[in-house]
């Protein structure tokens, strides 16, 4: 039987506290490592050493760059739309926060567990695009909403391939409460039996999530910073958070529905479970210095002619295989 | 069943609450000196040219028109995805997945329905180069 915290703790109350307080520690920590990371894979692939002199190998570089940016002054540009300017940060934030606490990291262990985990999962990544735009709209400036603009063409068309690919898995395990997804990949992990989905399911997230190569959004020698080029500080690090919070989301969905989430042999589920997100999120840093970025007709024809058709057409086979098999 | 998700408000409520106090700390210990350059928007150092609000490339529109149409599609998988193997048998499912009673095409003619008038538009939208990207 899966547990959730309100069995562990018995004031419910409580509970949620702690899973909240939780879900945000972990948010935090796992932003500040991966902006760590990131800088040492990037300068480790173009052979440099990245940062070395704050802490050991510099990984307290982050934690020091997020003092600065709570010390530094909050810019608010004039003439721009003050409510969805002040907004957009903070409806970036709390999605991405509420994404991370639907899924199991051990066989009997999830914070929130609902029969429509997967739906939940696609509604909270659908509620970003909005405080993008908003970023972008409020800003007063022309990067800004060019940057928006593209973004959320972007995700919009990129979403439809993911819950496709998303649903092919589904229709295997009937079910989407991702501890039943799970659950249903006994021995072998769903990316056997479905490495199509599984592809488009990758490619499309980390086009959700607009890391390069499909980072035309924020396109820096375009469009300085995208939708975030007015934001300074402490806002910028909201974004930034969002951002970081983001990948591993996208890849904890990938380990749960293709790669069998906390299973695995000898070790221990949540080691498993977090070993294989940050796997993912390590391809993703790879596919960053080793493709060039796309052009904006070319990402959006991909999704439209490409990988939404690939993705009905997994969705049909896969349709036709269990038919035949049952 | 509701209390499931009791936890997702209060997150909801801790995760705003914390994106407000950071930015509300960030006021209090941040300098605030703001002069009329600094509140230009930015614009690799010129004054703004043109009010940036410009009228969209009518492109964007035709994506989310077509955004409505296959996300509104994807709504009505969810359903079918989960129910799809109870469809395709005439009895119910046993505890390993498999088929009690006879198979019935049931689940798979109604989807394979709906998916070829919307291979059809897909098909027609594509001919009528409303994918291309000018």
């Amino acid at each position: 039987m899966l547990k959730t915290l309100s069995d562990l703790v018995p004031n419910v109350f409580l509970a949620m506290l702690l899973a909240a307080a939780a879900i945000m520690a972990f948010a935090t920590v796992n932003a500040l490592f991966l902006v760590w990371l990131e800088r040492k894979v990037s300068a480790r692939m173009q052979r440099r050493y990245g940062p070395t002199v704050v802490g050991p190998f510099g990984m307290f570089q982050t934690l020091v760059d997020v003092v600065k940016l709570l010390s530094k002054q909050l810019i608010s540009p004039k003439d721009i739309d003050k409510p969805l300017y002040h907004l957009a940060p903070i409806v970036v934030f709390v999605p991405v926060v509420l994404g991370l606490s639907l899924f199991p990291i051990d066989k009997s262990f999830a914070l929130v567990d609902t029969n429509v985990g997967l739906v939940l999962v696609f509604a909270f990544a659908g509620m970003g695009f909005i405080a993008i735009f908003m970023a972008g709209w409020g800003s007063n400036n022309k990067y800004a909403l060019l940057g928006a603009m593209r973004a959320v063409a972007q995700n919009i068309a990129y979403e439809i391939p993911l819950i496709l690919a998303a649903l092919a898995v589904t229709m295997i395990a009937r079910s989407m409460r991702i501890a039943d997804i799970v659950e249903a990949q006994g021995s072998f992990p769903y990316i056997l039996v479905q490495p199509i989905g599984a592809l488009i399911y990758y490619i499309s997230a980390v086009a959700e999530t607009n890391r390069a190569p499909f980072d035309i959004p924020e396109a820096e020698s375009e469009l300085v910073a995208g939708f975030h080029t007015e934001y300074s500080g402490m806002r910028f690090a909201l974004f930034f958070l969002a951002e970081y919070t983001n990948m591993v989301i996208v890849s904890m969905v990938a380990t749960s529905l293709f790669l069998g989430g906390y299973k695995g042999p000898l070790l221990p589920g949540p080691v498993w479970f977090f070993g294989k997100v940050y796997f993912l999120i390590f391809v993703m840093l790879w596919l960053r210095w080793t493709f060039p970025r796309l052009r904006f007709d070319q990402l959006m024809t991909f999704a439209w002619k490409v990988l939404i058709p690939l993705a009905l057409a997994n969705l049909l086979v896969t349709a036709t295989v269990l038919k035949v098999m049952s | 069943m509701l209390t499931n998700y009791l936890p997702i408000v209060v997150v909801f409520a801790v995760a705003g609450g914390l994106g407000i106090a950071l930015l509300i700390i960030a006021r209090l210990i941040g300098p605030s000196r703001p002069n009329p350059t600094k509140m230009q928007p930015y614009e690799a150092g010129l004054e703004q040219s043109a009010p940036p609000r410009i009228r969209f490339h009518a492109q964007f529109y035709r994506v989310a028109l077509l955004f409505l149409v296959f996300d509104i599609e994807a709504a009505f998988f969810y359903p079918w995805a989960v129910m799809f193997r109870d469809l395709s048998c005439k009895g119910s499912l046993n505890a390993a997945g498999k088929c009690t009673a006879g198979a019935t095409p049931f689940g798979m003619l109604v989807m394979v329905a709906f998916l070829a008038i919307l291979l059809l538009a897909l098909v027609f939208v594509w001919r009528r180069k409303a994918l291309e990207w000018d």
